[in-house]
């Protein structure tokens, strides 16, 4: 409409409008634009305001229903490779993403479309990387302690951001296990990314032992949360959350009716923005509670109870991605295959073949986040 | 004989005036004026005789796109909800879309005047709407169309052409 416009009959739009209304574009058209000129590319780069305004944005517009799918392929022998897949759109396409590390990588956490990598190889080293813009910063990480002469120690990590500080943090658990007298002990390290930033190992000591987790430790209400094994219950487990801002680690009550008879509840998660609770029951049926009130005992509510039955086995049904627009469970399957849950009919549709099979699905927000900018690093260009 | 009570009689439309920033007044229904958000707050506390708004930063060119947008989200409004309680069906959702998308086909200084006084006036859906648009003149172009564009001078260092 405009192409033969007279560029300088056109008015001007006020700079804050103008971010206002790059926020709105998708990243990977944004990141098309570092080229315009260098005004453009510091805006894109090294700026904080614009990648703020857009993940304000993108959690505007979808905080339930993550769009996009981060797809992890590959084995322990080979390099891990990353795709990008659009969760919304029709047909399976996913866009393999460059990866800087040529070697295997577990992925420890994600936050406001940053991932926390470990490298399998190299002992204790941890990456922050913007899949999307490529940009990446190093961690280093502290010699994991000693609390007691056990072989039986596990470390999990978590990985987000405190809104009010505007910090981005990542923490460490390490716990270990005590055989004879069946003692649990753990401890918290914190690692606040920033200039001149180190760990922190917290003095207090806790008792106790992270479950096995299929993912990594998710963040609601600006804190993580663990599901835990505690000394002196033996096997009774409780959700402890660490929260980012005073680093605190707290207990979080669940509801009676989700645990009596649920000896096997699998793990905690986030959904749809809400701390969540995975139960298989005694006789195979896997339920989903979410806590509606963060901190409030009282609103555990059973979300969705995937009822189990002849062509539809739940210990193959595994984890809860998102909830869908029309209401259904997008989970992901044992073998990582996608499934959408309709709970009224409850049926089970399969959604997608990516062309290969992943390793590991995460949900995943695109941002334009800099690790090196919030690290507090000057971004070197080569 | 009794006055016989006509309930399709309705009682006669409460106005508002806006006055643009080169001095015309407008007269609208109460309602179209109350699309504003800033407009609504503190709406109740003004005296009805007091219920005129000059508006410093808007154009009579621009009100009258402003007020021909509004009178449309409010009759439409109706007209969607009276075919939902009577369950006709309708597609009046996707005809205002249409609407919609036909009134911010406009050329790019009216369609900024226009964002800018959505923004002025807090209409949300406008200016949406009007970001959108925006948007998506940039989406598709290429790094030296947005040059032209928005008037940039091209002093990148990066080399187009390297890999991505």
């Amino acid at each position: 409409m405009d192409e033969e416009e007279d560029m300088n009959k056109t008015k001007r739009l006020p700079d804050e409008v103008f971010m206002e209304i790059l926020s709105w574009l998708p990243i990977k058209t944004l990141l098309r634009f570092k080229c315009v000129s260098k005004s453009w590319l510091r805006l894109l780069t090294t700026d904080p305001h614009l990648p703020k305004l857009q993940l304000e944005r993108t959690l505007e517009s979808n905080i339930n229903n993550p769009n996009i799918l981060l797809l992890q392929q590959g084995d322990r022998e080979t390099n891990t490779n990353y795709y990008l897949a659009n969760f919304s759109a029709t047909c399976p396409t996913s866009v393999k993403l460059n990866v800087p590390f040529r070697q295997d990588t577990y992925v420890r956490g994600i936050c406001n479309g940053l991932v926390l990598l470990h490298l399998a190889n190299i002992k204790d080293s941890l990456y922050i990387w913007n899949p999307l813009t490529g940009d990446y910063i190093a961690i280093p990480c502290p010699p994991t302690p000693t609390l007691f002469p056990s072989r039986h120690k596990t470390t999990t990590f978590g990985f987000g951001f405190h809104q009010a500080s505007n910090r981005y943090k990542v923490v460490r658990f390490v716990d270990e296990f005590d055989k004879n007298n069946f003692v649990f002990n753990s401890c918290v390290s914190v690692y606040t990314l920033g200039r001149d930033s180190s760990w922190r190992t917290l003095e207090k000591d806790n008792h106790y032992k992270v479950c096995f987790m299929n993912s990594f430790a998710p963040t609601v209400n600006g804190a993580l949360h663990w599901r835990v094994y505690k000394t002196g219950l033996h096997y009774h487990k409780v959700i402890v959350s660490f929260d980012l801002n005073d680093e605190v680690s707290q207990e979080i009550p669940i509801a009676d009716d989700a645990t009596i008879n649920t000896p096997y509840d699998v793990e905690v998660r986030e959904l749809g923005g809400l701390l969540c609770l995975l139960c298989d029951k005694y006789l195979g049926d896997r339920q989903i509670w979410v806590m509606k009130q963060y901190g409030v005992i009282s609103s555990w509510t059973k979300q969705f109870q995937i009822v189990c039955k002849v062509g539809l086995s739940c210990s193959y049904v595994s984890l809860p991605l998102g909830v869908a627009n029309n209401g259904d469970l997008i989970l992901m399957k044992s073998n990582s295959e996608l499934v959408l849950y309709d709970q009224e009919s409850n049926l089970i549709r399969d959604l997608k073949n990516f062309g290969f099979k992943p390793r590991h699905i995460y949900t995943y927000r695109e941002s334009l986040v800099s690790p090196n900018v919030i690290s507090g690093s000057e971004l070197v260009r080569t | 004989m009794k006055d016989s009570f006509n309930p399709s009689i309705e009682p006669p439309k409460k106005t508002v005036t806006l006055v643009s920033s080169d001095g015309y007044d407008f007269e609208v229904e109460e309602e179209v004026a109350l699309e504003s958000q800033v407009i609504k707050d503190g709406f109740e506390d003004k005296a009805v005789d007091d219920r005129e708004y000059l508006l410093f930063n808007v154009h009579s060119d621009t009100l009258e796109l402003i007020i021909k947008y509004c009178e449309k989200h409010v009759s439409s409004r109706k007209s969607i909800s009276a075919a939902a309680a009577s369950s006709s069906s309708s597609n009046g959702e996707e005809a205002l879309k249409e609407w919609d998308e036909h009134f911010i086909s406009v050329d790019t200084n009216t369609l900024y005047d226009i964002l800018m006084a959505a923004d002025y006036l807090n209409i949300k859906s406008l200016l949406d709407l009007a970001i959108q648009k925006v948007a998506d003149t940039i989406h598709g172009r290429s790094p030296e169309q947005i040059r032209k564009k928005f008037n940039i001078e091209n002093d990148s260092i990066i080399d187009p052409w390297a890999s991505e």
